[in-house]
């Protein structure tokens, strides 16, 4: 299943480039550890002669951007010039899991029980009659075009 | 990031033995990069399990996610129904209009 990604205050502070360059790295390598299929299939859960392994659906979104410049003064009297720059990135990402099925492995064998999820399924059963009476109402209008 | 801006692959994952059989799951990871950014999208799901007996027999037995059928289902039907509403609602019109 999906790694737990947490970044408190003190992990989120970056005291140069290469540290933020490394911490980006390091989340792009757990988000690329998303496909692997221990992401997906859980941890077999025994149960006295029953053995369960839980699986799930998961969708990971990730970006990252950075940037840095440097900039120039006007010459000072001494001669020298003063110069600066700075730098800065952000990024953003998320997790979506669903749980989809159970598999189970009994003495009388193996199965995959599915999960259905009620809610998900009413949001899109009302979805779907709001676009049909929408569309239905668009239709009935007088002076429509089509 | 390895590779091209789109993999589609299956992953075989290790085997867990229940008894006298082996499972061995099946995953399907959709992988999108955006070019020239640090990033992606992954979309990794159960695909199906191999259920091995230790007589040699075995068994592919798919995963399905009904949830997500239910849904594509519900929508698929509710365009098909406002399709075959406004082909009707033409034929009227058209009528009407005669």
């Amino acid at each position: 299943m999906a790694d737990e990604l947490s970044l408190t205050p003190e992990s989120a502070t970056i005291e140069n480039p290469a540290q933020a360059v490394e911490a980006v790295q390091e989340t792009l390598e757990l988000f690329l550890e998303t496909a692997n299929v221990d992401r997906v299939y859980g941890e077999p859960i025994q149960h006295g002669d029953t053995l369960i392994i839980p699986s799930a659906e998961v969708l990971v979104g990730l970006g990252f951007g950075m940037g840095y410049g440097f900039g120039q003064g006007e010459k000072e009297e001494s001669g020298s010039t003063p110069g600066g720059g700075g730098g800065g990135g952000g990024g953003g990402g998320r997790v979506l899991s669903r749980p989809v099925a159970v598999i189970v492995a009994s003495p009388e064998g193996v199965r995959v029980q599915e999960v259905v999820d009620p809610t998900k399924i009413a949001l899109a059963a009302l979805t779907a009659a709001g676009f049909m009476i929408g569309m239905m109402m668009r239709m009935m209008r007088p002076g429509r075009d089509t | 990031m390895p590779g091209s801006f789109f993999e589609l692959e299956n992953r075989v994952g290790a085997p867990v033995v229940a008894g006298e059989t082996r499972i061995i799951p099946i995953s399907r990871a959709l992988v999108l990069k955006f070019p020239g950014l640090k990033g992606g999208i992954i979309w990794n799901r159960p695909v199906s399990i191999v259920a091995q007996t230790a007589d040699g027999q075995e068994q592919v037995l798919p995963v399905r996610d009904v949830t997500r059928q239910v849904q594509l289902a519900l929508y698929g039907g509710a365009l098909l129904g406002t399709l075959l509403m406004w082909l009707a609602s033409r034929q009227l019109d058209k009528r009407r209009k005669r």
